[in-house]
């Protein structure tokens, strides 16, 4: 211990989980980045701009914002059930985005009942680069 | 690199995968799941072949796609199957709780304007007059009709 300063220490265990956190949401996005360049050879990059357009643009009478509200911080409520919806943002809520699979669940509940069809691995990789660097 | 950094780094991810693939009890995933966009509706309102029909068409859940792994499905219907109502009292297979005999006789009493308040809107919004409608409890003492 006595070359290693426990404060750094204590610090970097305490940051792990985010560490973890930050990775998962990485590696969610090296999935993405793989399909989307799969579909499109000339993809460059994902896009935050486009991931908050895409939240919120409406398709017939919804949009994700419509159970989520335009905040992704702020705590949602199903339009149909009423049902409480807790914040969608990591930065309101550390359990968003831990979970690739519930992460991948939801984008297929979601995608069906908003677009009537499934999202694409860009709309999924615009979408969640927006959300994770919300502040 | 010190060892005891290096194991702090390296907990932290097998800590999370291993939460993760631990086995979650029946009752705990029932709730997650069927809790996540409307309360979880308790077993006991439904006879057993009425959630084998629900969990066999999640993907066209009442106009959404609520869909779950195979996993998910068998042990949520098995849970729901093993705590349903018992089937001799049901003539058929309902798909919607407000449509069995027992729900009716305890409803048919409140009127449509009252149901279309706007902090009701439905019949299958129970926790808007069951307070504790989360937790199962639909004592009639404990009942607040919203003006």
């Amino acid at each position: 211990m006595s070359s290693f300063p426990l404060a750094t220490l204590v610090l970097l265990t305490l940051s792990a989980p985010a560490v973890a956190q930050t990775g998962i949401t990485a590696a969610l996005l090296d999935g993405y980045r793989v399909e989307a360049r799969r579909l499109d050879p000339g993809f460059q990059a994902f896009s935050a701009q486009r991931g908050k357009d895409f939240f919120h643009a409406r398709h017939g009478d919804l949009s994700c914002a419509s159970c989520h509200t335009p905040d992704p911080k702020a705590q949602g409520k199903h339009h149909k059930t009423g049902k409480r919806i807790e914040p969608l943002a990591p930065a309101a809520n550390q359990e968003r985005l831990g979970d690739p699979a519930k992460v991948e669940k939801w984008f297929k509940r979601n995608c069906n009942d908003v677009l009537q069809r499934a999202c694409t691995a860009r709309e999924k990789g615009d979408f969640i680069t927006w959300l994770a660097d919300l502040r | 690199m010190h060892p005891l950094l290096l194991l702090s780094l390296l907990a932290a991810p097998a800590l999370a995968d291993e939460r993760r693939h631990l086995p979650i009890p029946p009752a705990k995933e029932w709730k997650m799941e069927c809790g996540a966009c409307h309360i979880a509706y308790p077993a006991y309102m439904l006879p057993p072949e009425s959630w084998r029909k629900i969990m066999r068409n999640l993907d066209k859940h009442f106009d959404s796609d609520a869909s779950l792994n195979p996993r998910e499905v068998k042990e949520i219907t098995d849970y729901l199957v093993k705590h349903a109502a018992n089937p001799k009292y049901y003539d058929s297979a309902p798909l919607r709780i407000t449509e069995t005999p027992r729900f009716r006789h305890e409803h048919d009493e409140i009127e449509r304007a009252v149901i279309q308040r706007p902090a009701i809107k439905s019949l299958a919004n129970c926790q808007a007059c069951h307070p504790r409608a989360e937790q199962e409890s639909f004592e009639e003492h404990e009942l607040r009709i919203p003006r």
